[in-house]
């Protein structure tokens, strides 16, 4: 069983739940902005006990929202809905429970290339997910 | 009401401090170095070497006196493989390194730690 897709299907249903729109990897050119992108930013460990029993492995998510924009204030209210949707949650999805979700650190980025600015605005979530 | 009293004879403290700081920073320095690799072996493992300096700018800087140490990069657009950009997924190199060398980091302490 893998955990990763579990784990990023918790973080999907959890911010379509909360009326966001977020995409895996990256988003279609054209989508209406600010869009939150789901990405896994490291699969984690496991964590094994007695008997090579797997109790969970612990991937880490990026999760944000991004738009071209020279303001972070574009960015702030879908920022918040993402942190308020996934941080200290837990819950199931289809062949996997997910003990717990918390942010360790929030994230921020200025994506300037050919005139144009980005930013990037969320958080990374470590989710830890049995399977 | 039952009174003690504790007399101290011998004090091994400070030579077992003395001994731990040499131990904790032969520990974190080989975590520097690990973390380097670690680093280095993804960032070619994903590809992101167009021109080679995130690469061969990543370095680990270990000041023992301190316990402590870090892995820089001489770059800053580092940050758009590892995170990703607008039109870009992101190619992973520095928390998946972090998440593998965390636990031998903290196997390396625990280890330090025993007499």
């Amino acid at each position: 069983m893998n955990e990763l897709p579990r784990g990023e299907r918790f973080i999907y249903d959890r911010l379509v739940l909360a009326g966001l729109h977020p995409h895996s990897g990256t988003a279609p050119t054209g989508t209406t902005e600010p869009y939150v992108v789901i990405q896994v930013q490291s699969p984690g460990n496991d964590l094994y006990v007695v008997g090579a029993y797997r109790l969970w492995t612990d991937p880490l998510f990026l999760v944000k929202a991004v738009a071209q924009t020279e303001s972070w204030g574009t960015l702030t209210a879908t920022a918040d809905a993402i942190d308020t949707a996934l941080h200290d949650q837990a819950g199931a999805v289809s062949g996997g429970t997910i003990f717990e979700c918390v942010r360790e650190r929030a994230f921020s980025m200025i994506e300037n290339g050919g005139g144009v600015e980005y930013r990037h605005l969320g958080g990374f979530y470590r989710v830890r997910v049995g399977a | 009401m039952i009174k003690g009293s504790v007399k101290v004879t011998k004090n091994n403290f400070p030579s077992l401090a003395r001994q731990l700081k040499g131990k904790i920073a032969d520990a974190t320095g080989e975590t520097v170095l690990d973390l380097e690799s670690e680093i280095k072996q993804g960032i070619v493992r994903v590809g992101a070497i167009d021109t080679g300096a995130w690469l061969n700018t990543t370095q680990g800087n270990h000041q023992p006196a301190a316990h402590d140490g870090d892995v820089s990069t001489g770059v800053d657009h580092w940050v758009y493989p590892n995170y990703g950009t607008a039109t870009q997924p992101a190619r992973p190199v520095v928390e998946p390194a972090v998440d593998i060398v965390q636990p031998r980091h903290e196997k390396r302490i625990a280890k330090a730690m025993k007499p």
